[in-house]
């Protein structure tokens, strides 16, 4: 369960406070809104990666508002992917799993399990360079997912592909969900995606969160 | 970004690969990088000090070579000579000397404001002789020690084919001569200048020169490439320079406008004795002298190599007092040993003439002589028609004065009352001693009524030297005595027992003895013996002069 | 616009672009006689020099030693430089804090300022009672490990070191900040929700893709290093055999009115630079990366 209460975040231009919302266990929970309306920084405080002025994060009844990013157990898929240049796709769905010392085989089994849930094992032993949008994405989903969070953040994770690869993913999104246990939070402005993927949608407009029961 | 991919076709590329995935891949890069360039560069540091070993230090027993080596501030055009000394000093003595070589004035303008700082080398050798005046003048410079000379010449493309032929040549009117000077920022300049001016062409070489140089080695390119027909350049460098040639203009004013090359100590280095004896060995004729010499330079006439000369030195006796700690500190500082014979001026020039007459080795007769009275130096100045000292220069003034028990019993206001019945009078021997010789001819004058015959008739003692006097009245032996005012107050002390009565000559210069200094023709220190005059001048000397009764009369 | 021909244009007309020769042309003159000046500077020094004349330098021991110590202090510099350039480069590029404009630009004060000056500093800075405890701690420590050739910082080989790395450091450093700036620092704050902390994010995403980067502040400041030398012929002397680099080699036989010598050396350095250069490159990146 993802729980917001009250958050306030410092932002250069225009301020959010006041936000509020709950995504419950194994749910996709949807983010709305204009381009420019602070989606991305709402996620980012969430995965720990900005500052926040007021108000709580809580996981699953854990408050995390002061937590380093890293012992949040949040997996992170940002925009456009952003992969390790430098590493293979291999060292990038291990780079959580090492960190945490995970063991050899343990991690082997896992790239293996990825790699056949994502559909990237012909892609291990590449580096990012070269990778379609398409590839690209499913490598960051494997690298997010990789070290078992129970929490998922995904940022416009489909906005740059194509119709075809879009359609295949969201398939692939839902299958991962099942598959993994993980409760989502996934921004977008497509309320496409947010019909086929939510179960909970928010909208962010004017500063504030208004959630959508429809 | 395509070569950090391993398929590469390059082997090396490929390799380099494989290093970096092990060094970017998995592991902290940042680790294996920080780690890896710093045994780098410990190979490195390792590597510059063993580089250092090269050249090692030749073992003496003496200690000097463990030592840092000496730091010498050259000029440039004379670094190839002076390092040639140098490995030959090393060789030696194993003492090392680095050497920072630059155009003079600029390394003196280095030099002074290291003083400021500290930094300041131990040596400076410069080959333009006004910046050893400034640094004597501003205290930067302590001793100088002369090596040569240097001369501006008129320097032309080899073969001459201007047919250029003296400096006037290029001052003609007609003449399309191009041609260039040093600017007056550099000795060479000032010096072209004086000579034209002494030719009576400075005009007309001020209109005509093509250009005008802050460097001689800036005119000397400019020559050899072609640029300009002739220039006036140092005489050293255009010799060790090839492609120009030299015109030996025949005007005198070139042989008389010239800079001397001289090595001086400076006044901060914390190791005077080491710089003034690695000075001594560059500027002996026998050693530095040689090598500047053999490469073409004019030098002067230096002293005889040795590490620890042995000079004898003749001094009247009434110098002792005042003149002792001054040779004292000379050695301590200079790193030699001075003798000094301290006697009667009568018995040194005896001495003298005996050494002469026997036919004396230059290292046992006396280096220099300062003599009590003028009329000594002029009695051995010459001798058998050769020329035994050289010039003798005045050092100080010495009254001779009639001494009394204090408050004068017997009432003594002129020599004369030295006559009367009962007082006990002490003079100096009349030939020995000078004060004895010049007791004579005083007394002996018209204007004091020739009453030596009688004073001698009356003389309780006579004596060699004036202090055996002093000693014999404080023993109240004696109630009068003939002696230097020197000789009175060669101690505070003996003014609470003795008074001083002037004797009056009425500016006849009678009763007063003159000093001269002067060095010997023969001896193979002339300029350690300059530098003792100079130290002899100084002003603490003076003081020690004054604070005894001499008048002083030497210039700095 | 420059290729908008000045008649009336006609609405339906095809439109003639005009020939792209005179743009290559123009291009290629430019950039040609740059290039034409820096050959026909060789050439002019091979005039002045052979190969016996180099030959004669590299048999003076005074050279082969210059060569030597230019290259173990350009190389000691070098790595230094980029040690102290990843970290400024690295917080520069990636963190706002007060103060930052004014340190930006005390880090390029040894770009801007005459390298006499900095050697002029240098030297003062080793003369105060800190420098000067300094300079007989680090005499103590050559001492004790055996090397007693080196007698202290100033005029001393360091003071080499501490002069090229003074000036070849900004350089690094500003090469290295640019390197940061464009390297998207987004995958360092995925690697953050991964588990990572800052320093590995450093170590293991950013630093790799600075390669480049590093490759090329290395190679600016040996090639700066190299090129040292007023700080050196103030701090450090000119001392034949002891402190005496290539620039400085050059400067003083240039200085005695040996133009031959000057020359030869200076041929060495080139010789020397472009070999170092190159190979750099080729172990760095096939591209141009300065």
């Amino acid at each position: 369960m993802i729980e917001v209460r009250n958050l306030g975040i410092a932002v250069p231009g225009f301020s959010l406070k006041g936000l509020s919302f709950t995504v419950p266990d194994n749910a996709y929970g949807i983010l709305m809104g204009p381009t420019g309306c602070g989606k991305t920084t709402l996620l980012e405080a969430v995965c720990g990666l900005r500052k926040t002025r007021q108000g709580t994060v809580t996981l699953h009844g854990r408050d995390i508002t002061r937590v380093r990013p890293g012992e949040r157990g949040i997996g992170y898929v940002p925009q456009d992917g952003a992969l390790f240049p430098t590493m293979t796709i291999r060292d990038q769905l291990a780079f959580a799993m090492q960190l945490r010392k995970w063991d050899k085989a343990k991690q082997q089994q896992r790239i293996e399990e990825l790699a056949e849930l994502l559909g990237i094992g012909h892609l291990l032993k590449r580096k990012p360079r070269g990778l379609s949008g398409g590839e690209r994405q499913r490598v960051a989903l494997g690298r997010a997912l990789a070290f078992r969070p129970e929490v998922l953040c995904l940022d416009e994770p489909l906005s740059a592909l194509d119709e075809e690869t879009r359609g295949r993913m969201i398939e692939l999104l839902k299958r991962v969900q099942r598959h993994e246990h993980v409760t989502a939070l996934h921004v977008t402005h497509s309320s496409s995606e947010a019909e086929q993927l939510g179960t909970h949608l928010f909208r962010l407009v004017n500063g504030g969160i208004q959630e959508d029961t429809a | 970004m395509n070569l950090l991919s391993p398929s590469n076709p390059q082997d090396v590329h490929r390799s380099l690969g494989l290093i970096r995935r092990r060094a970017f891949g998995a592991a902290n890069a940042a680790a294996i990088l920080a780690m890896s360039s710093a045994a780098v560069l410990v190979v490195l540091v390792v590597a510059v000090l063993t580089l250092r070993g090269e050249a090692p230090l030749i073992q003496t027993e003496d200690k000097r070579a463990d030592t840092a080596p000496l730091r010498l501030y050259c000029a440039a055009g004379v670094r190839p000579t002076v390092e040639k000394v140098l490995a030959d000093y090393e060789t030696r003595y194993g003492v090392r000397v680095e050497v920072h070589a630059h155009g003079s004035g600029t390394l003196y303008g280095q030099i002074k404001t290291e003083v400021e700082l500290g930094t300041a080398p131990d040596l400076y050798l410069t080959a333009e002789d006004s910046y050893l005046d400034q640094g004597r003048s501003d205290g930067t410079i302590a001793e100088v020690i002369p090596i040569g000379v240097q001369r501006p010449v008129l320097i032309v493309a080899p073969g001459n084919p201007r047919g250029i032929s003296s400096l006037a040549d290029l001052a003609e009117p007609a003449s399309d001569i191009d041609f260039g000077i040093a600017n007056e920022g550099a000795a060479v300049g000032k010096k072209t200048r004086a000579i034209a001016r002494d030719m009576g062409i400075l005009d007309a070489i001020e209109q005509r020169r093509k250009t005008e140089q802050e460097t001689v080695v800036a005119l000397v390119d400019a020559v050899r490439v072609g640029a300009l027909d002739a220039a006036v350049v140092w005489d050293t460098i255009a010799m060790m320079t090839d492609g120009v040639e030299i015109i030996e203009d025949p005007h005198p004013a070139f042989r008389e406008h010239v800079s001397r090359i001289g090595i001086a100590v400076v006044a901060t280095t914390e190791r005077p004795t080491e710089a003034l004896r690695l000075a001594r060995f560059l500027s002996a004729r026998d050693a530095g002298l040689a090598m500047f010499e053999s490469d073409g330079f004019e030098v002067v006439d230096g002293d005889v190599w040795e590490e620890d000369p042995r000079i004898v030195l003749y001094c009247g006796s009434m110098f002792r007092a005042v003149f002792e700690d001054t040779i004292a500190e000379f050695c301590e500082r200079e790193g030699v040993t001075i003798d000094p014979q301290w006697a009667g001026c009568g018995k040194l020039v005896a001495q003298m003439t005996a050494l002469l007459e026997s036919g004396v080795e230059p290292d046992r007769f006396p280096s220099a002589y300062l003599a009590c009275d003028v009329q000594f130096y002029d009695s051995i100045h010459e001798y058998s028609g050769q020329r035994i000292f050289g010039e003798g220069t005045i050092v100080s003034e010495n009254d001779i004065v009639i001494a009394v028990a204090k408050g004068n019993p017997h009432d003594i206001r002129t020599p004369e009352d030295l006559l009367q019945p009962g007082v006990r009078v002490g003079v100096c021997h009349p030939t020995e001693s000078a004060l004895g010789t010049l007791t004579r001819q005083m007394l002996s004058s018209e204007r004091f009524n020739n009453i030596y015959g009688r004073v001698q008739a009356q003389k309780s003692v006579e004596v060699d030297v004036g202090p055996t006097l002093v000693s014999q009245i404080l023993a109240g032996g004696l109630d009068a005595v003939i002696v230097y005012r020197s000789n009175v107050m060669s101690s505070a002390a003996n003014l609470d027992e003795l008074e001083v009565v002037e004797i009056q000559d009425g500016e006849s210069g009678l009763a007063r003895a003159v000093q001269p200094w002067s060095i010997a023709e023969m001896s193979e220190h002339k300029q350690l013996m300059e530098r003792l005059f100079l130290a002899l001048r100084s002003e603490e000397s003076r003081q020690r002069f004054e604070s005894a009764g001499f008048h002083w009369r030497a210039s700095r | 616009m420059p290729d908008t021909p000045p008649t009336p244009p006609s609405e339906t007309a095809p439109r003639r672009v005009r020939s792209d020769v005179p743009f290559f042309t123009v291009m290629v003159a430019i950039g040609t006689s740059y290039l034409a000046l820096i050959l026909a500077m060789l050439w002019a020094d091979w005039r002045f020099t052979s190969f016996a004349e180099i030959g004669k330098a590299l048999s003076d021991e005074a050279i082969r030693f210059s060569i030597t110590l230019s290259l173990l202090t350009c190389t000691i510099s070098a790595i230094l430089s980029v040690w102290v350039a990843v970290p400024i480069g690295y917080l520069m590029s990636r963190y706002r804090f007060p103060g930052k404009k004014l340190i930006d630009t005390v880090l390029d004060i040894p770009i801007v300022l005459p390298p006499l000056v900095i050697g002029i500093s240098l030297l003062i800075l080793f003369q105060t009672p800190a420098g000067r405890w300094m300079d007989t701690t680090f005499s103590d420590l050559m001492k004790l490990i055996g090397a007693d050739g080196i007698r202290g910082i100033t005029y001393e080989v360091p003071a080499v070191v501490l002069a090229q790395f003074t000036v070849a450091a900004a350089f690094a450093t500003r090469t290295m900040r640019v390197t940061f700036e464009q390297i998207d620092p987004r995958p360092e704050r995925v690697a953050l929700t991964l588990g990572a902390g800052h320093a590995s994010a450093f170590s293991r995403v950013a630093l790799p893709q600075a390669y480049r980067g590093m490759t090329a502040a290395f190679t600016l400041a040996w090639a700066r290093s190299l090129g040292e030398f007023g700080p050196i012929l103030i701090f450090a002397g000119t001392t034949r055999m002891k402190t005496e680099v290539l620039s400085t080699s050059v400067y003083l036989e240039f200085s005695i009115g040996n133009i031959h010598g000057a020359v030869a050396v200076s041929m060495l350095m080139v010789a020397l630079a472009m070999v170092v250069l190159l190979v750099t490159r080729l172990l760095g990146v096939g591209r141009e990366v300065v």
